[in-house]
């Protein structure tokens, strides 16, 4: 059977579109990390996996890698106090028909403020389709990012292009926000997750414009707003006039690295449960749970990194284990490197 | 804006089905109304640069909508004469069974939307099953929403069509108010041509007729 020219150009197409639309600031990206990842890999029994030809072998590791590429999700007490005060905040608002509260996650980079956000958005997603589980034409939640250096039309073109709504550089800025709100309004979006939000700044005047434009999103649609950045609450977005309304109104749940306690510990055996390497010795990661806390400065995701990056050095060397000499050779990101060194010296100091 | 770079089709959130044999036009309003967009815009936005107020794509029609090119191809009567890649002509029979006997197909039609299977309709109308397909196939006018693929400009729309161009609207803009705040169907084309040939030909026959029967002052003050 032979594909008809028009009929493969346009699967290819689909293809191309299916590999774009996989950020979670579109409606389908969205849709589809509400689906949720593939199961994992099972873990083939030793003699098989000597056994396997190189073909096999080959794709056998393809799938392993590509499931320690994938970003592991953990329900950290974090995340459970932002789905908790989300979901609070969401009823209390359903009856809402002016000034409704919201939520501000604040803190360090690689703290997991977007995880815990789009967490809560997720949570209210599964929870609508429950609800209402034959009814196709629901968005019951937005998420949006903040672009660097934006203005008000940035913003409202944001909220368009996660709804899929058309834009042209000569669009009236009315007419996006009107489309948006009445979309958003019909098919009863509850939840509105804006990330990033610490590319806001109130001392512009194009930054004041986009506090007000969210300011009027939150007006005009009967939704619960969520914001998440950068250590908001010390970066001038809460003072003055328009931060004093939304300090006034919105919750603020503070992110910070993890202490090193029993919680961490957690962390680091639920994170060691996933992997899938044949010579790996279980309990090896939870022995190193110090190390990796000084190793990470206690940011979540600089020990997600460190432990899939060993992984997967581990899977394409073929040494298929994990040491502390091979977590060291991973290199992290600027801050946990700083946030470890201090804890270093201070150790040292004492 | 000459220099705006193609717009990257994505599925709009509220989704609508086509009713059979209804026109793109109908269709285009139709789905930009459910999606709070002005039925103008989305007409311009679907033929894409450089021709804004040509012909929509059957294929980002397909994409913006939400359903397949070959879904669009049969549920709507003029999308064989929308623009797109090339496309292979739908393989029908060259005879068709239905020449004379219009009423049966409309009616066999009328008993398959009202839930009647094929093969039941097979044996009632003792046809052969193909035929029974072509019928259901054949795009065709189903209900009053969908009666007329355009309309001619003749009558209440030329008048206010006249009183548009009296108050110094251009055609772009005139095809935009008509699109997005009246329930004509008019294409831009249509529009130019009434515009450029059908009116000024229209005011000099008038012109001429009333230069053989003028009326006298009096009367035109009486009846005004």
């Amino acid at each position: 059977m032979t594909i008809s020219k028009p009929a493969a150009r346009r699967t290819t197409l689909q293809e191309t579109d299916a590999d774009t639309d996989r950020q979670l600031n579109t409606l389908t990206g969205w849709r589809r990390f509400i689906d949720g990842p593939p199961p994992p890999p099972v873990l083939a029994p030793r003699s098989a996996w000597q056994q396997m030809n190189p073909t096999e072998r080959d794709l056998y590791d393809e799938s392993r890698l590509d499931h320690h590429a994938r970003m592991l999700t953990v329900a950290t007490s974090f995340i459970e106090r932002t789905a908790i005060c989300g979901r609070r905040l969401v009823l209390l608002n359903r009856h809402a028909i002016s000034a409704r509260r919201g939520l501000i996650v604040s803190g360090p980079a690689g703290t997991g403020k977007t995880i815990a956000i789009t967490q809560l958005g997720r949570s209210q997603e599964l929870l609508d389709r429950a609800r209402h589980p034959h009814a196709t034409d629901r968005i019951p939640v937005v998420y949006v990012t903040v672009p660097p250096a934006a203005t008000a039309r940035m913003i409202a073109t944001e909220f368009a292009r996660f709804l899929g709504l058309p834009v042209r550089a000569r669009s009236n800025m009315t007419d996006i926000i009107e489309a948006v709100v009445g979309v958003c309004t019909d098919t009863r979006t509850a939840l509105v997750l804006v990330d990033e939000l610490h590319n806001i700044s109130l001392t512009s005047r194009h930054g004041a414009e986009v506090a007000d434009t969210l300011k009027y999103f939150s007006e005009r649609l009967p939704a619960t707003f969520v914001y998440a950045g950068i250590d908001i609450d010390e970066s001038g977005l809460l003072s003055g006039t328009r931060g004093a309304q939304i300090a006034g109104r919105f919750t603020l749940i503070p992110s910070r690295p993890f202490p090193y306690t029993s919680e961490w510990k957690g962390l680091v055996a639920t994170m060691e449960a996933t992997l899938r390497l044949h010579e790996h010795r279980s309990g090896t990661l939870t022995d190193l749970d110090r190390f990796l806390h000084n190793h990470t400065g206690g940011m979540i995701g600089s020990l997600s990194h460190a432990i899939r990056g060993a992984a997967l050095d581990a899977i394409l060397t073929g040494t298929e284990k994990i040491t502390k000499k091979s977590l060291q050779a991973i290199p992290l990101d600027h801050t946990a490197h700083t946030t470890a060194s201090m804890a270093t010296k201070t150790a040292t100091s004492r | 804006m000459k220099s705006e770079l193609p717009p990257r089709y994505a599925p709009l959130p509220i989704r609508l089905r086509p009713c059979l044999g209804e026109s793109t036009n109908s269709y285009i309003r139709r789905l930009a109304r459910a999606n709070h967009l002005q039925p103008s815009f989305l007409y311009c936005y679907l033929c894409g640069p450089p021709q804004w107020f040509g012909r929509p794509l059957l294929e980002h029609l397909a994409t913006t909508a939400g359903h397949s090119p070959e879904a669009l191809e049969r549920a709507l009567a003029d999308a064989n004469s929308l623009g797109g890649i090339s496309r292979p002509r739908r393989r029908l029979p060259r005879r068709n069974p239905f020449a004379w006997r219009q009423d049966l197909a409309h009616h066999i039609a009328q008993e398959a939307l009202r839930g009647t299977q094929i093969r039941t309709l097979v044996k009632r109308h003792n046809l052969r099953c193909w035929d029974v397909r072509f019928a259901l196939e054949v795009p065709r006018l189903t209900a009053a929403e969908t009666s007329q693929l355009t309309d001619p400009i003749t009558g209440e729309l030329a008048d206010l069509v006249e009183g548009m161009i009296g108050r110094k609207l251009n055609g772009r803009q005139i095809w935009t108010e008509l699109m997005d705040h009246h329930d004509y169907l008019v294409t831009y084309d249509s529009l130019r041509h009434y515009i450029r040939y059908t009116r000024p030909r229209t005011a000099s026959v008038r012109a001429g007729s009333l230069a053989s029967n003028p009326v006298a002052p009096g009367q035109r003050a009486a009846h005004d």
